[in-house]
């Protein structure tokens, strides 16, 4: 073979080479597509999902916007049907006090906030550097414990009759997947909720021993907190 | 001739380098995104299911408020009527709350400790360290597997309770709504038996607090008098939160 032969020759391979990898490249490209998932998240697909998500929580925040004002009406109603007696306000301020356990109406009031995020995984166990039900339990607990008065992990309210558990690489709270980083608010005596977390040796320490990524607790004047719901019992 | 053809010939090579370079640099630049890309589809289509299906909770409750309000305005006109909604509504509202007992099919399970089940030293000090974790976990459990209502040692458990481990002078004790319990651990649960007894059972909660050397005795009550769980007498939530969105 002289030289000219053999630079076709390896023209040729390259050139099958090319085309295998033309085909192999084409065929995952249409597989992502069919999956929608176009190689960058700015996809078309993507994009509707982040509309139609925008719409939603939009629509939500109406929703809970309307529960309270509902929630007012009714209030105006129970004072009303009490009658002017000394006992209106200790029975309206019962039913509201009812309503703000049983987690019925969105509330607002002074309180705390927290992030927990996932360790970064430096070592072996994978397991060890992530949060769990069972963290955000015990953190919830003890929020309850300090005297919260409503709390919230990632916008969605939690009850200490909530459940919390962990499925597969979420957390269900009250039947609502959620990832993490986890933003965790209550509402209460900030200065007692902040040293109950926050006491040496106490819950946040152990957390960040574990290897978890855990933020001071802020002080808010007036954090909000939507009604409770649950998708268990839905 | 030869010469240029030669030269054809490498114009050809380079191009086609050339194209082999472009193709394994979009290639190996598109690997990382195409990750990413998977993960935030995944992550929007999980967060569309759960703002979709948080809707249809708000809108279910939406519907009860003004169920209710129509109630009030229909009985505007005498005080009387008013008053017998406004009862209706105290009821309903303590029901809701966890103020009024609850009475219904259920279980109780039996938590106390048991020389019989060859636990070692070692084994049965760690339920006493760890008690209020493991009744919170039988909780989680009892409340994610059809519980409507739960008290431990008649102590109800409603929206704002706390099950902790308080230690006193080096003496540790369970606390239930900030009230002080002792062992023996009795879990009253009302409602769906057999989903309750599975979430039990998968959980595999038996053989854990056997392994502690602690009884697990489930006991189930089908019948619709079968269990009581009493009504809650602690203080009412209002001194910080407040209704509506200010």
């Amino acid at each position: 073979m002289n030289a000219q032969g053999r630079v076709i020759a390896s023209l040729t391979v390259v050139a099958v080479a090319l085309g295998y990898m033309l085909t192999v490249s084409y065929r995952q490209n249409h597989a992502a597509a069919a999956l929608g998932v176009l190689a960058s998240g700015s996809s078309a697909v993507n994009r509707q999902l982040a509309e139609r998500l925008n719409e939603l929580k939009q629509s939500n925040q109406e929703a809970q916007q309307q529960l309270a004002s509902l929630t007012q009406e009714i209030a105006q109603y129970e004072q009303i049907s009490a009658g002017s007696t000394d006992s209106v306000q200790a029975l309206q301020q019962r039913m509201a006090g009812e309503r703000i356990l049983a987690g019925l109406t969105p509330v607002h009031g002074p309180g705390i906030q927290v992030t927990l995020n996932d360790g970064s995984a430096g070592g072996s166990d994978v397991e060890q550097i992530l949060a769990h039900d069972w963290t955000l339990r015990n953190l919830v607990n003890e929020l309850f414990t300090a005297g919260a008065e409503a709390v919230a992990i990632n916008d969605y309210r939690v009850l200490a009759t909530s459940s919390i558990e962990c499925q597969g690489p979420v957390v269900s709270v009250n039947g609502h997947r959620l990832g993490a980083p986890f933003t965790v608010v209550a509402i209460g005596d900030p200065a007692v909720l902040s040293s109950a977390l926050e006491i040496q040796g106490g819950i946040l320490d152990a957390m960040r021993q574990e290897g978890l990524q855990v933020s001071t607790p802020e002080v808010e004047n007036d954090i909000h907190i939507p009604a409770y719901t649950n998708s268990l019992q839905g | 001739m030869a010469a240029r053809s030669n030269r054809s010939l490498l114009w050809v090579a380079t191009a086609t380098v050339a194209a082999l370079g472009f193709m394994v640099t979009v290639d190996l630049t598109a690997e990382a995104p195409v990750g990413s890309g998977n993960t935030s589809y995944i992550d929007l289509r999980t967060q569309v299911s759960e703002q979709a299906q948080e809707h249809i909770l708000l809108e279910q409750q939406i519907s009860k408020l003004e169920a209710q309000l129509a109630e009030y305005r229909a009985a505007s006109g005498s005080q009387k009527e008013l008053r017998q909604v406004l009862a209706k509504d105290e009821r309903q509202l303590a029901a809701e709350a966890g103020l009024t007992p609850v009475t219904g099919p259920g279980i109780t399970i039996t938590i106390q400790p048991d020389a019989k089940l060859g636990a070692s030293p070692a084994q049965m000090a760690l339920f006493p360290q760890q008690a209020d974790q493991w009744l919170d976990e039988v909780v989680n459990v009892l409340f994610a597997n059809g519980a409507t209502a739960i008290a431990i040692n008649g102590q109800r458990l409603v929206g704002t309770s706390s099950i902790r481990l308080v230690e006193v002078n080096g003496i540790g004790s369970v606390h239930v709504n900030g009230r002080p319990i002792e062992a023996p651990y009795v879990i009253q649960a009302v409602g769906s038996v057999q989903q309750m007894q599975t979430g039990l059972a998968v959980n595999v909660l038996q053989g854990y607090f056997e392994a502690m050397g602690e009884d697990f005795i489930v006991r189930a009550y089908p019948s619709s008098h079968g269990v009581t769980v009493p009504a809650y007498a602690g203080p009412l939530p209002g001194q910080y939160a407040k209704e509506g969105n200010g």
